[in-house]
């Protein structure tokens, strides 16, 4: 990946609503990349489906969300440049980021930016912006 | 970049010395930025500002000459005129860092505090200069590159003290200098001529333009200039600044000072020359505190922000109370600041587009920002659009709804809570028509509300742009109850297929079961997952097809290529708000008010008040029992529509009432409207007139008042 360059990408995800003890409890599949949004709310990454952890808890497979994946260098010069807030070391961390609300996840090798899909155009407008 | 060249002034051409300042050029060739007063060269005295390549109140002390710099003094007795939004700005950049602690200020006591903590230092010396603290705690700060916002957990001011400017008769002429802009100026190789130093307080300055002599203790002393060595109060702005933040003031800035002898004469706030004479008329009307003076003389509101009239401001209450005030309240900046550096980093909230904006775009759609989103207003002719959905089948955007899904053993519970209709009564696959009100009996929002199959899950609808304030309502009052809420506003697409010939499109595309009104099902269509729920806002027959939110585009390319011969066009907002307006159907927000009741909205046969504890029931209860005092009502007129917002009046000329919503209906030839009509003596008009036109009250809705288009 160029040291800068944005690549936007549709995600497959599943969001569940659940009790906050059965989101602790639970087990999801190996390849997903767990995002816990709430207490009572979890978004998994690159997964189709997973199983419901409580008799009442809501399964939507989610189709609004977009990933933006972004060397390190390039995650680190969209936070200096437009998110008041320090990224974490690794893994998840939530705000608004160019004044959209964001999700990052840092990785060893790379940082996903993660938005709502209505938002995603003006989001990567905004990262475009600073990154020039 | 920085080198020897030339900087114009006023249109004169001054060269500069490479590392000059602006005033140190413009000082060397004898020109005072602005005629006259004490220069500091530290950034604090206002009387080096100037317009620099077109940015006002610069401190040409503190900027650099460049090759071709464009200074222009500020017109005299006047502000300097705002930059003209033809040619904006450049966007200034920002870099965001985070430390535990930063220090501000790099002399002694700065040194020592970021030693202490091992944190970094800001200091103007350095090219950095902090304009402001904010809430956070925040550093603004200023560089060559633009602006440093530093987020911090404490911030260490060490900021040192400022000269004590002059205040006397003569304190406007050109030839003052503290001591540090004297020792800079003449570091630079300015001539300063022949120098008189004074330490303490002048009787006057004495000269044409330029200092020709000062008056000490009565004695008179001749000279080319004075560096005036009277004194310094502590630089304590920035500290000040960030009351109630943690924030640590040392070193000089943190040293306590008496004030100065209160001087008899002079201007005491050169930024808005106001005088000590005007300060005593000040306070012989009752400003008899730093506050109250300040807002009364304006001394302290100017661009030095009270650096040279606060110790001043504090001997002259001193003198007449024998207390010394605290200096006044500080807000950020503390420096001049142009518009983009306070912008930088800043962006404009983002409006939501839906799944099918693109697509919107490329049909050529007029897109406009309405509810919250980016929603198609009209694509090339609203009669087109208007007449598809009334004689043939049209499609409209309806992602933008607010979308919940709610489910848990208390679901029930918690709709029952929050909505004014006895929800036990939805059966599964059945929808409903509801009110959301506030704990006053007013509309919150409508929507609707769907039952699951698994009876205890629900799908609940509400306006465009309501759904964060919905959501925010939902969680809070069912915080108690064994419930699970999801929104789902911005992951699911919808289309709304409305029209007479909707059910016929849907056939051909895979959906041809016979869904009664306010009924929903889940089907495939065009192989795309829908819910597809009947109702009609039109009021034709429609389906609203709830999708998953990436699959939007096929799904309504398949349904616009399977209606082709049916005639299926999109419709817009401006046809949608038309053809709902003639069945009546109202748009919160627009056709309600912040006190409209379901009674006022002609909306009380959504109430059911053997429904249980809804929220609002109570207020409702009581306002049933007061008289009616106005009411959404419908009237129609032969003349053109009026503006929303148009005023209704009386026959007799009195004020009756305004309109909400109006239209020119094609199919009933005339103009409709919703309008909020005053009652008299308990009855409503039956005419008003609005702009020049009568108007007349009639039932709604205004079209198909049977309702047998919309349940086909």
């Amino acid at each position: 990946m160029a040291e800068f360059a944005v690549v936007r990408e549709r995600i497959a995800a599943v969001r569940i609503a659940a009790t906050p003890t059965a989101l602790d409890a639970a087990r999801w599949p190996a390849d997903a990349t767990e995002l816990r949004l709430a207490p009572d709310e979890v978004l998994l990454l690159d997964v189709l489906d997973a199983a419901a952890p409580e008799p009442h808890a809501i399964v939507f497979p989610d189709t609004g969300w977009v990933r933006f994946v972004l060397s390190p260098a390039a995650g680190t010069r969209v936070f200096e440049g437009a998110a008041t807030w320090p990224p974490p070391a690794h893994g998840l961390g939530q705000g608004a980021i160019a004044g959209i609300p964001a999700k990052v996840i840092v990785n060893t090798d790379c940082w996903w930016l993660v938005v709502q899909g209505v938002l995603a155009d003006d989001f990567e407008d905004r990262l475009v912006e600073v990154l020039a | 970049m920085t080198g020897s060249g030339e900087f114009t002034f006023d249109g004169t051409a001054v060269p500069f010395d490479t590392g000059d300042h602006l005033l140190t050029a413009l000082v060397r060739v004898g020109i005072h930025p602005t005629g006259g007063g004490t220069l500091c060269a530290e950034g604090h005295s206002p009387h080096c500002v100037a317009e620099v390549d077109g940015s006002a109140y610069v401190h040409t002390c503190q900027t650099l000459a460049r090759e071709g710099m464009v200074v222009r003094a500020h017109p005299t007795g006047a502000p300097p005129v705002l930059p003209s939004i033809a040619s904006p700005e450049r966007p200034v950049a920002v870099r965001n860092i985070h430390h535990e602690v930063i220090v501000i200020g790099g002399g002694e006591s700065g040194r020592a505090a970021a030693a202490a903590a091992g944190a970094p230092i800001v200091d103007a010396k350095d090219g950095s200069e902090a304009i402001g603290i904010y809430p956070g705690p925040m550093v603004a700060v200023r560089t060559d590159d633009g602006m440093v916002h530093a987020h911090v957990n404490r911030v260490v001011v060490a900021t040192g003290a400022l000269p004590l400017l002059p205040v006397c008769p003569g304190n406007d002429l050109a030839g003052l200098y503290t001591p540090m802009a004297a020792e800079r100026l003449t570091a630079a190789g300015v001539d300063l001529g022949q120098t008189v130093r004074i330490t303490g307080p002048p009787d006057r300055f004495e000269g044409d333009i330029r200092v020709r002599s000062v008056v000490v203790g009565g004695e008179r002393i001749e000279c080319d200039a004075v560096i005036v060595d009277i004194g310094t109060t502590p630089n304590e702005v920035l500290a000040r600044m960030g009351a109630g933040l943690a924030i640590d003031t040392v070193g000089d800035a943190a040293t306590a000072a008496s004030p100065p002898p209160c001087p008899v004469e002079g201007t005491v706030c050169p930024c808005n020359e106001t005088t000590m004479a005007e300060l005593a008329e000040a306070w012989a009307r009752g400003f008899t505190s730093m506050e109250l003076l300040k807002r009364a003389s304006l001394a302290g509101t100017g661009v030095c922000q009270g650096a040279v009239c606060s110790p001043y401001l504090q001997s002259f209450i001193a003198d007449r109370t024998g207390s010394v005030e605290a200096p006044f309240t500080a807000r950020p900046v503390a420096r001049q600041a142009t518009l983009s550096e306070i912008a930088a980093g800043r962006h404009h909230p983002a409006v939501p587009r839906t799944s099918l904006h693109a697509i919107h775009e490329a049909a050529g759609a007029t897109m406009d920002r309405l509810g919250g989103w980016w929603r198609p207003w009209m694509y090339s002719d609203v009669g087109a659009e208007y007449d598809a959905v009334r004689n043939a089948v049209s499609l409209g955007d309806v992602g933008t709804l607010g979308k919940f899904i709610v489910s848990g053993p208390d679901a029930e519970a918690a709709l029952q809570r929050l909505i004014s209709t006895d929800v036990s009564t939805i059966r599964p696959g059945r929808s409903r028509y509801v009110l959301m009100l506030d704990e006053r009996g007013y509309v919150l929002d409508d929507g609707m509300i769907l039952r699951e199959p698994e009876g205890d899950r629900f799908f609940v609808t509400v306006t465009s742009g309501g759904a964060s304030v919905a959501e925010m309502w939902f969680r809070d009052w069912t915080a108690h109850l064994n419930v699970r809420w999801m929104n789902v506003t911005m992951a699911l697409g919808a289309i709304n297929v409305t029209g007479p010939r909707a059910p016929e499109l849907l056939a051909r595309v895979g959906f041809d079961e016979t869904l009664p009104m306010l009924q929903h099902t889940e089907s495939d269509i065009a192989n795309v997952p829908c819910r597809v729920v009947r109702l009609s806002f039109t009021g034709e027959v429609s389906f609203e097809l709830h999708h998953p939110f990436a699959r939007s585009g096929e799904l309504w390319h398949a349904l616009l290529d399977a209606g082709a011969d049916l005639g299926v066009v999109p419709h817009g907002l401006d046809a949608l708000s038309r053809l709902r307006l003639e069945k009546g159907h109202i748009i919160v927000g627009q056709d309600s008010d912040y006190d409209s009741t379901p009674r006022r909205l002609h909306h009380d046969w959504m109430v059911n008040l053997d429904s249980g504890n809804f929220i609002g029931r109570h207020a409702v209860e009581r306002t049933n029992r007061l008289a009616l005092d106005k009411q959404l009502v419908g009237l129609e007129s032969e003349g053109p529509a009026p503006f929303e917002g148009a005023v209704a009046w009386t026959p007799d000329g009195e004020y009756a009432g305004y309109v909400t919503s109006a239209a020119w209906s094609p199919t009933l030839d005339r103009s409709v409207m919703l309008a909020w009509i005053r009652l008299a003596d308990g009855e409503l008009p039956e005419e008003v007139w609005i702009e020049g036109e009568s108007a007349r009250r009639v039932a709604l809705p205004f079209y198909d008042p049977a309702g047998t288009r919309a349940r086909g």
